[in-house]
């Protein structure tokens, strides 16, 4: 199971989103790290192909996911950023209706739901009309959501924006237990979410990947680019500053 | 899946409130029709209403005559002649047309020239009656006259010239008489019908359109029947939709209608509304077909704005253009130069619907020897602009930006 990406472009009139993105991605989660507007949102729609891309391919098992279609669709999963609910629905007619979008079953899909809105925590709220819903309460539902064909690529933009700290941590360990049989991407701007749970993490600014690698690889880079002594005081958020907070100009794209 | 996209379209505020308008228009449409019909009863000076009026008027119609025959129709223009009465006086409405009622319209009606929008309440006057009224013979040469006119915007050619005289010759005479009254406001509540148009614009204005404006696209289209299972079953709901709101609507129009008033007069030649038309069909078919025409109108906009939700993504966008599309063409001035334009302006909702003036108005479109009457051409035409809507609309909802 491999997604390639390969050298995807995605421009906007005179902006360029995503600047020739090359990537290749096994199981493990995969943390995409940047600021708002660094394209992170746009090359997660293009994974998922409801963003077109300008140029370049990206391919799943060897095959264009253009071309595959419906049937890459039915392997995805996709948690999109702030993306609305249906006020009326209940949360199991929500997770129902996108089963149905999916193709499952109805017993099966019946069956899954329930088991993912006790895994999330809304079991007790599973009639309950979604207007009725917290923030943090309606991002669970739709991570819920996003498992129910139970994805071999699960790509979440966002996902704890909205979570309380306790559900924060309950949520990684989560997607660290998805990614050990998929390929989990998730963006964020929440460096200790990246930082904890992803196997590799890329830093993404003005389109392009500056660096990426395991947070070891990422602890090395910082040295090398800083010249900073003692690694054990490391951590992503340093490297996160000193590249989004520190100066504009600080990067080569990788 | 179409279970869900029920709810969403009942379970939005908006659209169930203008559900609900548009019933009650039709129910207060249907209850003034039947409460408030006038009919003058001659024989104690008053007047008559609701539902007793129409049962008085289908009462006079059948001892006026069964059958318009010509030595009826010589008979009562002699009568009026007789009493030497300027028909446009008020004396004259009091004794000759009030108590004749549709009978006079209906004869008056056919010695009118055709260019005339209203009756001519004079023309019985003028009539020879030395060979007797010759009120089919006059029929046809007033149908002749008015195909070899010479209009401002474009002469009848040739091939539509014959068209429509084979058409008009054969019709069925002579024509049988009874009265129309209670099938003529049968029609114009179908015609009400225009109104729950709206009510279909504001409630598929936002099939796609919502989708994009919450956001929830972007997971619908990454799902594995979100990009045709889906597109399919919101149109197939919003034309299920449509069609089905449109019946009740019908239906609430209908059954009071067949409770109190039956349907007297369905059977009746349709040429009883306008004796010119060259069809042989009855009052009761014509309101059938106006209704279906009015359905594939309504089913047409629907889709069309489906496309516009799926093209646009904007709700407001797209009730504006719907609610435009309907409004808007209703004050188009037909041309006194430009026949294309008039043909065109005959093709919009609002005139396309109308099938009792429709089939009256003599109007076709020619290409060479081809003649395509314009009953014939709406439906073409708006069979054309729903099968492209419904190619474009997937196209439109996919198109990733």
């Amino acid at each position: 199971m491999e997604l390639i990406i390969d050298r995807v472009t995605k421009q906007y009139k005179n902006k360029i989103a995503v600047d020739r993105l090359s990537a290749t991605l096994k199981e493990g989660v995969y943390g995409l790290l940047g600021a708002n507007g660094a394209g992170k949102t746009t090359m997660m729609r293009m994974i998922c192909g409801i963003a077109e891309m300008n140029s370049g391919e990206i391919r799943f098992g060897g095959e264009d996911i253009k071309a595959m279609g419906g049937k890459y669709r039915e392997l995805l999963g996709y948690l999109p950023q702030d993306f609305g609910y249906y006020p009326n629905f209940t949360a199991m007619e929500f997770m129902l209706y996108i089963a149905s979008l999916k193709g499952l079953d109805r017993s099966y899909a019946k069956n899954r739901s329930k088991l993912l809105l006790q895994k999330v925590g809304l079991a007790g709220e599973m009639r309950h009309k979604i207007k009725t819903f917290s923030g943090g309460m309606r991002q669970r539902l739709g991570i819920a959501q996003a498992l129910l064909n139970d994805p071999k690529v699960l790509v979440l933009d966002e996902p704890t924006a909205g979570l309380d700290p306790k559900e924060r941590v309950r949520f990684r360990n989560m997607i660290a237990e998805l990614g050990k049989d998929r390929i989990v991407i998730l963006s964020t701007h929440i460096v200790s979410d990246v930082e904890e749970i992803a196997d590799w993490i890329f830093l993404m600014k003005q389109g392009q990947f500056i660096t990426q690698g395991t947070l070891e690889d990422l602890k090395e880079h910082y040295l090398e680019v800083t010249g900073t002594e003692g690694m054990e005081r490391f951590n992503l958020e340093k490297l996160y500053l000193f590249y989004f907070e520190e100066g504009e100009e600080k990067y080569d794209a990788v | 899946m179409m279970r869900y996209e029920w709810k969403k379209i009942f379970e939005r505020r908006l659209n169930v409130l203008a559900m609900l308008s548009g019933y009650l228009l039709i129910g207060v449409v249907v209850f003034s029709y039947i409460s408030q019909e006038r009919f003058y009863d001659a024989a104690t000076d008053s007047y008559v209403e609701g539902i007793e009026a129409y049962r008085m008027e289908q009462e006079l119609a059948r001892l006026q005559t069964d059958v318009i025959t010509e030595e009826y129709v010589t008979e009562l223009i002699g009568d009026i002649q007789s009493r030497g009465m300027d028909l446009e006086s008020d004396e004259a409405y009091a004794e000759i047309i009030r108590p004749l009622d549709d009978m006079f319209y209906f004869v008056s009606k056919n010695y009118t020239d055709m260019r005339k929008s209203v009756t001519d309440l004079s023309a019985l006057s003028r009539v020879d009656l030395r060979d007797g009224a010759k009120f089919y013979e006059h029929r046809m040469e007033k149908i002749t006259d008015y195909l070899n006119m010479d209009f401002s915007y474009g002469n009848y050619t040739e091939a539509e010239k014959a068209y429509w005289l084979e058409r008009a010759e054969h019709t069925n005479i002579p024509f049988r008489w009874g009265s129309k009254t209670v099938m003529s406001r049968l029609w114009e509540l179908i015609f009400a019908e225009t109104y729950l148009w709206f009510v279909v614009v504001i409630c598929t204005s936002s099939v796609f359109s919502s989708e994009y404006e919450s956001g929830a696209a972007y997971l619908l289209l990454t799902t594995k029947y979100g990009k045709d299972k889906l597109v399919w079953s919101k149109i197939g709901v919003s034309v299920l939709f449509t069609v089905g709101y449109l019946m009740v609507g019908a239906l609430l129009a209908l059954v009071p209608n067949m409770l109190f008033l039956g349907l007297p007069g369905a059977d009746l030649p349709v040429q009883l509304w306008n004796s010119v038309i060259p069809y042989n069909i009855t009052i009761g078919q014509t309101c059938l077909g106006g209704f279906g025409l009015g359905l594939l109108i309504a089913v047409t906009i629907a889709l069309t704005l489906l496309c516009c939700s799926a093209g646009f993504r904007s709700s407001m966008a797209t009730l504006v253009i719907g609610a435009a599309v309907i409004i808007a063409p209703m004050f188009f001035p037909m041309s006194k130069e430009s026949g294309l334009w008039n043909h065109i302006n005959y093709l919009f909702p609002g005139r396309a619907f109308n099938l009792k003036e429709m089939i009256g108005l003599y109007v076709s479109y020619a290409a060479g020897n081809v003649v395509i009457s314009y009953a014939a051409m709406v439906v073409i035409v708006y069979v054309v602009i729903s099968i492209t809507a419904l190619l474009l609309i997937r196209r439109m909802f996919v198109r990733v930006k």
